[in-house]
């Protein structure tokens, strides 16, 4: 009772200072319980830290290994980004601005790669490259090659919207005053993308910057392989914290570039261009065009689709296959369940303030979600087993605490949802319903709540789905002998079982092509495109 | 001299006809308004001059140099003829300046746009971002754009729709104003035609892809080509033309007089006096005009248009002094002569106004 009693004489705290008190004080406190969750992983990481005490994290961080680990995953992430950005910018210009034959199927099919988790798609190479060659498919280059490819989308997407949806006002300006074609992208449509291309870069940057299944898989020492190294089979606690703050200083000081960027001093306002932007022919460069488009896509979309293709009949008919594959998705199920219950009901309290009463603490409540948003999996299982086996030892090694690190890793996803959907609910709506008698608990019913429904159902919906994907925090903090969709593809891969991973693989791809549509229709690229 | 000649320009989207055979010259130095509703064609027009559509039929010349034609379409960036498009569409990521120099090639003379931003009224915001500005001087800004390398033609794009109606007032005159004193050419594409009347050296009235009317203003509100260009160019009370005597046609306000030739009388509202009577219709001995009933008054500040009922239709009047309520008993009577207009194709809209 006092803890509540404190949230929300809090929460009064927090209104009176700032902007207009139209909420109730629970729905307040919720979002600060909200964000108390979502900040419990790096809070703890701290006090660990500070127990450990700078001389000895100091001692741990301040070694060659570290230098060369910081070194290889700021290359990997800086190479890959890049590349991504070359890839991505390519194809959205491809499939917006030009009359290739199979437009439409293109401009769908690479944003496809988003449905493949970067375990599954190692996995898939690894699998593949051994029907050809003797040695194995890892290292360094192998994890450029297949984090890149499933990567690019995160560019893609954005620049592709970014480029249906201007208006070709400006660039046709610059045609009557003079700017030939090329010119004109130049000097006009690439400033206008520069803030979708940094920040597809700076996204795709911090992707592979925590991406865990890919580079253990494909033995790249890399932050996120070497933390969980030193905790799963070291156990090297103090090694593995040393080796988590380092991580987290360079993702914070990425997401810290990017807020920076996104705030410049030019706000690029889109119309909504009644026109589409003018498509041109690509004439002799189409097969070119067409084959380097095609070859990306057939190497992303066609090796898991091989190594599934292959593998799935054989591993889905071992002896014992199907009892142990039944009880994975039962597992990754429940637990996901879980998770996504746990991670909407913390979001909604949040989601409603975002949308209605967004002062400027509000907006502070809701970076504060992203920010651990943005910390790698294997960082918020490392700082909640800490906080399982120090504080609350009951939670360890059970399902509560791995749904714990489910809401803090995916709380934007819900709340970015039910934002949206009670965007919608108007203060106007709200005062006319006041005005006919409704009380606020009745507005709430009747109004806020039908209203912001489908928001918290497709929120839950991408919560559960990113949390039936998810791999390094599920590894580290599932209880013993639990064994979801996600750690058996990373477990069978492991000992090359290529076969016995296949099943696994593709039901999380499955699971995955869902919110990938919905990626992909709500840019406008295909709604919007005309002939 | 023309600047600009169009001949027999054709442009159809699939079966649609958005341009049949328009032919139209514009004068150095004067500002042509093409004036229609919405899907006339007037943007295809403008988008085919400024070389963002490939015509399907007959020529364009800009400054005696063929632009579009058989087997020819010069390229936008060659045709020199800048757009100010409807919403300013500045460019997002340069300045004021950088804006309006933009079309003075990669290093821009300072004095230039310094004059052109004076010439505009934007002295001194040259290192403003778009998105700093207000709407209308975004829309200076991209006049100025368009204006700084004295390009053949300007081409305005109903640049003045998204901006409040005093602020479209005033900018109207300033854009008038700069254009002649750069002595530019224009073509402004509208459907206001107050915009038209108020700006325009010359108006070109347009419908369905055809050329209706060119003329002066004057000429247009006075003497127009048809029945249709009458209604859509102001107010018009329009009664089939029937003979009442030498030289003089029955109205609903009795015999009128009229000049031109055609088989729709035009009376404009302003030409019609409106005296309020007494419930009898009584003023005194020599009361004027028709009695009738005013039916509905449109209050403007400056004047009101009046819709009189009288026996045998309905009448527009548009009186210099206090409007009466509606209900009040008027006489009403013509003060000066209707002109006769040809119907044109479309009969119905002649008596869209009038009986």
């Amino acid at each position: 009772m006092t803890t509540t009693n404190a949230a929300a004489s809090a929460a009064t705290a927090l209104r009176s200072g700032l902007g207009p008190a139209r909420e109730h004080p629970w729905t307040t406190a919720g979002a600060l319980a909200a964000v108390a969750v979502a900040l419990l992983p790096l809070a703890y990481l701290a006090v660990r830290s500070a127990d450990v005490g700078g001389a000895r994290l100091a001692a741990e961080i301040l070694t060659p290994r570290v230098a060369l680990l910081t070194a290889r995953s700021l290359a990997l992430a800086g190479l890959v980004g890049v590349l991504c950005v070359g890839l991505g910018l390519g194809l959205a210009l491809l499939v917006t601005r030009t009359r290739v034959p199979f437009r439409r199927t293109l401009a769908v099919l690479a944003a496809l790669p988003l449905a493949v988790p970067s375990y599954v798609a190692a996995y898939a190479w690894v699998a593949v490259a051994d029907l050809w060659s003797g040695s194995r498919f890892d290292g360094f280059w192998a994890a450029v090659v297949v984090l890149t490819l499933y990567t690019y989308p995160y560019v893609y997407l954005p620049v592709a919207a970014a480029l249906v949806g201007a208006d070709p006002g400006p660039e046709e300006v610059a045609r009557s005053l003079g700017r030939t074609p090329a010119e004109t992208f130049r000097e006009v449509t690439l400033p206008r993308l520069r803030p979708a291309l940094v920040s597809g870069f700076l996204l795709a940057a911090l992707y592979v910057l925590s991406d865990f299944g890919a580079v253990s898989i494909l033995r790249v020492d890399t932050f996120t392989r070497a933390i969980f190294t030193a905790l799963s089979s070291g156990f090297d606690r103090v090694g593995a914290l040393g080796l988590s703050n380092v991580l987290v200083l360079l993702s914070l000081g990425l997401l810290l570039l990017g807020a920076d960027r996104s705030r410049g001093r030019t706000r690029y306002a889109r119309s909504s261009g009644a026109r589409p932007p003018g498509r041109v022919r690509l004439g002799r460069a189409t097969a070119p065009a067409l084959i380097g488009a095609g070859g990306v896509l057939a190497l992303a979309l066609g090796v898991p689709g091989a190594a599934l293709g292959r593998w799935l009949a054989a591993g889905a008919s071992r002896p014992g296959a199907a009892s142990e594959i039944a009880a994975a998705a039962a597992a990754s199920l429940g637990v996901s369940l879980l998770g996504a219950l746990l991670t909407t009901a913390l979001a909604l309290p949040l989601g409603l303030l975002v949308a209605r009463t967004p002062t400027p603490a509000v907006l502070l409540l809701e970076r504060a979600a992203y920010l651990a948003h943005s910390l790698p999996g294997v960082v918020v299982g490392l700082s909640l087993v800490f906080f399982g086996v120090n504080v609350a030892y009951p939670l360890y090694q059970s399902v509560w605490l791995l749904a714990v690190a489910y809401a803090a890793l995916f709380l934007p996803l819900a709340v970015g949802a039910i934002a949206a959907a009670a965007g919608q609910a108007t203060a106007g709506v709200e005062d006319a319903a006041r005005s006919l008698g409704a009380t606020p608990g009745a507005v709430f019913r009747r109004l806020t709540l039908p209203l912001a429904a489908p928001g918290i159902g497709a929120g839950a919906a991408l919560v559960l789905l990113a949390c039936l994907k998810e791999l390094p925090a599920t590894l580290l903090l599932r209880p013993t002998g639990m064994d979801t969709l996600a750690t058996r593809v990373w477990s069978h891969t492991a000992v090359e079982a290529y076969a016995g991973a296949a099943p696994y693989a593709a039901l999380v791809v499955l699971l995955a092509a869902g919110p990938t549509w919905a990626l992909v229709h709500g840019s406008g690229l295909i709604g919007r495109t005309h002939p | 001299m023309s600047q600009v000649t169009l001949t027999a320009v054709t442009k159809a989207y699939g079966r649609v006809a958005a341009l049949a055979g328009v032919g139209l010259d514009v004068a150095r130095g004067e500002l042509l308004a093409v004036l229609g509703p919405s899907g006339c064609g007037k943007t295809t027009l403008l988008r085919s001059l400024a070389g963002l559509e490939r015509i399907d039929g007959g020529g364009i010349e800009i400054a005696g140099r063929a632009v579009a034609g058989p087997g020819l379409h010069v390229p936008a960036h060659r045709r020199g003829a800048a757009l100010v498009p409807q919403d300013g569409a500045l460019f997002p990521h340069l300045n004021v300046a950088g804006n309006v120099g933009f079309g003075l090639g990669r290093r821009p003379d300072a004095r230039r746009v310094a004059e052109v931003l004076e010439l505009v009224g934007l002295a001194g915001l040259g290192g403003r971002m778009p998105h700093e500005l207000s709407g209308g001087q975004q829309q200076r800004v991209a006049v100025g754009r368009a204006l700084a390398p004295r390009p053949d033609l300007i081409l305005l794009d109903e640049p003045f729709s998204a901006l409040d109606a005093a602020l479209r007032a005033e900018l109207r005159h300033e854009v008038r104003r700069a254009l002649r004193a750069a002595g530019a050419t224009a073509l402004l594409v509208t459907h206001d035609q107050g915009e038209a009347l108020s700006m325009a050296d010359r108006i070109a009235v347009l419908r369905g892809g055809v050329l209706r009317q060119v003329g002066t203003p004057a000429e247009v509100y006075a003497e127009p080509a048809d029945a249709w260009v009458a209604g859509f160019v102001g107010e018009a009370n329009l009664w089939p033309a029937e003979p009442a005597g030498p030289g003089l046609y029955r109205t609903p306000l009795g015999p009128v007089p009229a000049v031109g030739s055609g088989g729709v009388l035009l009376l404009r509202p302003e030409r019609v006096r409106l005296t309020v009577t007494d419930a009898a219709g009584r003023l005194g001995p020599d009361a004027p005009g028709t009695a009738g009933l005013v039916e509905h008054v449109a209050y403007h500040g400056h004047d009101a248009l009046v819709t009189v009922a009288v026996p045998g239709g309905r009448v527009l009047a548009r009186p210099a002094d206090a409007a009466p309520a509606p209900g009040a008993p008027v006489r009403v009577s013509a003060t000066g002569p209707g002109r006769l207009v040809p119907s044109g194709a479309d009969a119905s809209v002649a008596v869209r106004r009038g009986s």
